[in-house]
């Protein structure tokens, strides 16, 4: 999916071997690249190297500059240490303007007023240097091994070589200022929180390359959670404060991705200003693009001299390298869709802030350094959970409607109920929809006891009429015709229902001791979500009984009826014929329905997108809302930039979602098409 | 002997006749069923005019008459396959053995398994053969395969189609010829085991050879079953019946023995029928 090419090589400037101090930049359209050397600055026309701007770095007093860092984030800020334990603040910025239509942009860089870091004065090794709105820390790493730390250009610089019990190889701060990473030569971090400026404390060590092989490069991605750790082997990994357990609040840095090694030490790490990509470099020369969130190196250019300093374009889609000797490279890179593998689409992510590998969508957020997540499984998963429960409540009665219209229902009310059941359909489901989201969700929590309770006291109730009705005299029945008894039904559910709406307080105090959602949550650990499952089963279901119950009714009914003959000839009850015969000779029908309504139920969109809540969770839970692909689809694509991932990301799951509905389709009919074979007539 | 009609809530005995002079045919008078004044209407119209027959046991009875008569609406009244039919209504009296087949003790389900029927259109279930032929037991309660092996095999023999099916049982019955599945029908109505089996039309859409089997078949049967055949072919009715009925319009015209019907019948419509020259 990633491209990548180089795009140029020029030598900047020959390095001094005694100090090998320099960063590289680039400006946001890649047409202006920078090298900052301890002597001087130099900006370059890209891809061609020519100089554009040149001037020296001095201080006063004057002395000789030994370290060089750059501050991450998106502003050019770097800092210099010098000779005597200074940092030089450096500010470089680039103006655009427009002369003649024609674009020009034009670098400038100051230099700032110098503050001591180290009081005793000793030549500065390592600079962290790192500027935020907070203010300016940097941590300096001096010829004697010490190292400190200072918070602003007036604050006190503090010692913190006791705590560190190691060779520093490697020195960290995330863009907030809060936290300080130590990297030393046996493979540890130290850890210190250094949001009070004046007392930094150090709060953990972790293990973090085996003994002996030293941290030599350390970096966080946008974000600041997680940290990119290089070793002297060459290994790169992807580090990450997770809870210690679930109760706890504390946390350890724990190995989250492992990304592909280098051959050889890792001496660069550069994040990506807009996603969870980096570049890292070695001292092979070789330089690699790595993926967080997906654990995925999408490039790797092949090498030269050992890399001295690595920058990943501002838009992630250009990188410059600057080697040991001097020479500069510039990469153009295309990588539209970082992100994006089948396993972060549907296996589980290890994504930043979660305790584990998990399947979650969440497409966007208010943050920069947001990190999507687009695990489509619990969207299919919403979408199965969504048809289940619909169908759970439409495929019995509608099958049973249909069996008792074609098979007993008098002919003349069949010639009312079959039109009127079909009627149903017609009803837009975006009406259905908000009903169920409007109307049906704040009722069905108000009476959730009584409607539990009618799930086994209607049935009940239809068989205690049937029972009475058999006992009511044979006399007192002829003036009704056979197949009205339907209609003794009809006061009869309505008394039912009834009586269980109006017990629905001392329902719930019987049943559930006072509060039925207080109740579902100590003896089953469920919460009880307004717009639910059981919302949509209800819904939905009601949306696809038409279908199923006219397709299979019209099955019934083709059964022919010499066969229903034949079998009454030979002394079945209608009952008999029924279970034995003409289920068996519609079942290719019938089947047919189920599977029409099984696909009606998986694209259905309104109905879910209004009745679920749209919480992409995954439980089965009927008192859960969910998201389907569909109603996904309908959130989600206006907040989809056209062409963007999430736009693709889309269109991929309207792609999902058809394959299901072919896939079961195809599945459904070769299955109907056997069953036909085995049990039609023709 | 006394027989009992071991499904009626209240047993009826009746005196049978058995044995007795080898010369005289006491079959012959021998009553099975027995209609008296049968009205039936479909709604309001009437489709059956004051029927009066007596059918007599081990024999073979035919039915004949032009198109629309009512020989099916009869047929289907001895097995009360007309009270599918909505507003359907019958008077009078139809005696099997004596007991009332309308009477509020009796058991539709049990009177079918006793009085079984053959359709003018062969009907088999979309089943395999052995399942056509296994239904009926099936529902009396005959489930393993043990007891109804030989109940098929029987059946099938019995109308003469076992040999022709035994090594394709378990193949859909829709995969036979037409003259096979009227056949397995016969076999499926006969593995129930009852006493009076009703044949509208059997062979109208058989060819002769076909035709031919199943009149042997009728032969065969009739010395275990009454046999009631309603027939269109005049050659079948004179070859396979002992006595014959001809309807017209709803109306029994005359009821005899076959050969007199045949030869020397009592009603000038009667003769115009059988020969032909029926408008
Ligand atoms: N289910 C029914 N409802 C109303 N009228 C019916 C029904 N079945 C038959 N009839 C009518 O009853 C009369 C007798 O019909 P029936 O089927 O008994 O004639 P049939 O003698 O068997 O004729 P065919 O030789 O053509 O089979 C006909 O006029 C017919 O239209
Ligand atoms: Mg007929």
């Amino acid at each position: 999916m990633a491209t990548g090419k180089q795009t140029g090589q020029f030598t900047a400037f020959p390095l001094d071997a005694s100090h090998q101090a320099a960063v590289v930049g680039l400006e946001e359209q890649q047409e202006i690249g920078y090298t900052v050397s301890p002597t001087r600055i130099a900006f370059f026309s890209l891809p061609s190297g020519r100089v554009v701007h040149e001037q020296p770095i001095a201080v006063s007093p004057a002395s000789t500059m030994t370290a060089i860092a750059r501050s991450s984030g998106k502003e050019d800020r770097l800092g210099l240490g010098t000779e005597d334990g200074r940092v030089v603040p450096l500010a470089i910025d680039f103006t655009s303007a427009y002369e003649s239509g024609q674009r020009v942009i034009s670098p400038s860089a100051s230099v700032g007023s110098p503050f001591q870091i180290d009081p005793t004065g000793k030549a500065i090794r390592r600079l962290v240097y790192q500027f935020s709105d907070a203010g300016t820390g940097a941590v300096a790493l001096t010829e004697t091994g010490r190292v400190w730390y200072v918070r602003n250009s007036g604050g006190s610089p503090v010692d913190l070589t006791a705590n560190v019990s190691s060779t520093v190889t490697a020195l960290v701060l995330d863009t907030r200022n809060e936290t300080l990473s130590v990297g030393t030569a046996d493979g540890r971090l130290f850890h210190f929180d250094v949001r009070e400026a004046s007392r930094p404390v150090l709060t953990g060590t972790s293990s973090i390359a085996p003994a002996g092989v030293a941290i030599t490069s350390l970096a966080y991605l946008i974000g600041d959670r997680s940290l990119v750790v290089g070793t002297a082997a060459g290994e790169v990994s992807v580090w990450m404060p997770v809870r210690v357990s679930a109760e706890s609040d504390r946390t350890h840095l724990r190995l989250i991705h492992r990304l592909a090694s280098h051959p050889a030490e890792v001496t660069a790490i550069s994040p990506s200003q807009r996603d969870k990509g980096f570049l890292t470099g070695d001292s092979s020369g070789n330089l690699y693009m790595h993926y967080s969130t997906s654990e995925r190196t999408l490039l790797r250019f092949p090498g030269g001299d050992a890399i001295q300093a690595a920058w990943f374009a501002p838009k992630a889609n250009g990188a410059i390298v600057l080697d040991r000797s001097g020479q500069v490279r510039t990469y153009s890179i295309q990588n539209p869709h970082p992100e994006i593998t089948f396993a972060t689409l549907f296996q589980p992510v290890w994504y930043e802030g979660y305790d584990k590998p998990e399947q979650v969508w969440q497409s966007s957020s208010g943050g920069d350094d947001f990190e999507p997540k687009f695990g489509l499984t619990p969207l299919i998963f919403g979408t199965l959970k969504g048809t289940m429960y619909a169908l759970l409540l439409a495929v019995p009665l509608a099958v049973l409607a249909a069996v008792y219209t074609s098979m007993f229902m008098h002919p003349d009310l069949r010639a009312w109920i079959k039109p009127i059941i079909e009627i149903m359909a017609a009803l837009p489901t975006v009406v259905l929809g908000f009903l169920a989201g409007l109307w049906m969700a704040p009722l069905l929590q108000r009476i959730f006891p009584a409607v539990l309770v009618m799930m086994v006291v209607v049935p009940a109730a239809v068989i205690a009429a049937a029972v009475l009705w058999q006992l009511v005299p044979r006399s007192m029945r002829v003036n009704l015709h056979a197949g009205v008894e339907a209609l003794v039904l009809v006061p009869v559910l309505i008394a039912a229902v009834a009586v269980c709406l109006s017990l629905n307080g001392q329902i719930e105090s019987l049943l559930f001791g006072s509060n039925y959602k207080g109740w579902l949550a100590d003896v089953f650990g469920v919460r009880y979500d307004q717009r639910n499952a059981l919302v949509v089963g209800f819904t939905m279901g009601f949306a696809i009984i038409p279908i199923i119950f006219s397709i299979s009714e019209e099955a019934l009914s083709n059964v022919p009826r010499n066969l229903i003959a034949g079998s009454l000839a030979l002394g079945a009850t209608n009952w008999q014929t029924l279970s034995r015969l003409v289920f068996v000779s519609a079942s290719p029908g019938i089947f047919s329905a189920l599977m029409i309504g099984f696909g009606r139920a998986v694209g259905e969109t309104m109905i879910v997108l209004m009745a679920t809540g749209n919480t992409p969770i995954m439980d089965w839970s009927m008192f859960d809302g969910f998201r389907t692909l569909s109603a996904n689809i309908a959130v989600e694509i206006p907040e989809a930039p056209h062409g963007g991932t999430l736009y693709r990301i889309l269109f991929f799951a309207a792609l999902l979602l058809f394959a299901m509905t072919f896939l079961l389709n195809t599945v459904a009919e070769v299955i109907r098409q056997r069953l036909r074979n085995k049990y039609s007539q023709f | 002997m006394l027989v009992q009609l071991s499904s009626m809530p209240h047993p009826i005995a009746i005196h049978i006749h058995e044995g007795g002079d080898v010369n005289e045919k006491p079959k012959a008078s021998e009553p099975k069923l027995v209609l008296r004044d049968v009205n039936f209407y479909y709604g309001r119209a009437q489709a059956l005019f004051k029927v009066n027959i007596t059918v007599p046991k081990n024999q073979v009875t035919a039915f004949i008459g032009p198109s629309g008569c009512g020989k099916s609406t009869l047929l289907r009244c001895l097995n009360r396959l007309n009270d599918l039919v909505e507003g359907a209504r019958l008077d009078g009296t139809i005696l099997l053995d004596g007991v009332d087949l309308y009477s509020s003790q009796v058991d539709v389900t049990d009177l079918r398994t006793r009085v079984g029927m053959v359709f003018q259109k062969s009907n088999p279930f979309p089943k395999p053969i052995y399942d056509n032929v296994a239904y009926g037991p099936r529902l009396q309660g005959i489930r393993t395969r043990a007891d109804l092996d030989p109940i098929v095999e029987e059946s099938l023999r019995g109308a003469g189609l076992w040999d022709e099916v035994k090594d394709r049982l378990w193949e859909s019955a829709l995969g036979l010829s037409g003259g096979q599945q009227q056949r397995l029908c016969i076999a499926r109505a006969l593995a129930v085991k009852p006493d009076v089996l009703l044949m509208d039309e059997p062979c109208s859409a058989l060819d002769p050879i076909a035709t031919g089997r199943i009149e042997e078949l009728l032969f065969a049967l009739k010395d275990a079953l009454t046999i009631v055949i309603v027939t269109h072919n005049m050659q079948q009715a004179a070859r396979v019946s002992d006595s014959t009925g001809f309807f017209l319009m709803g109306e029994l015209i005359e009821f005899a023995d076959t050969k007199k019907i045949f030869t020397t019948p009592d009603d000038r419509r009667t003769e115009d029928y059988i020969t032909g020259r029926f408008g």
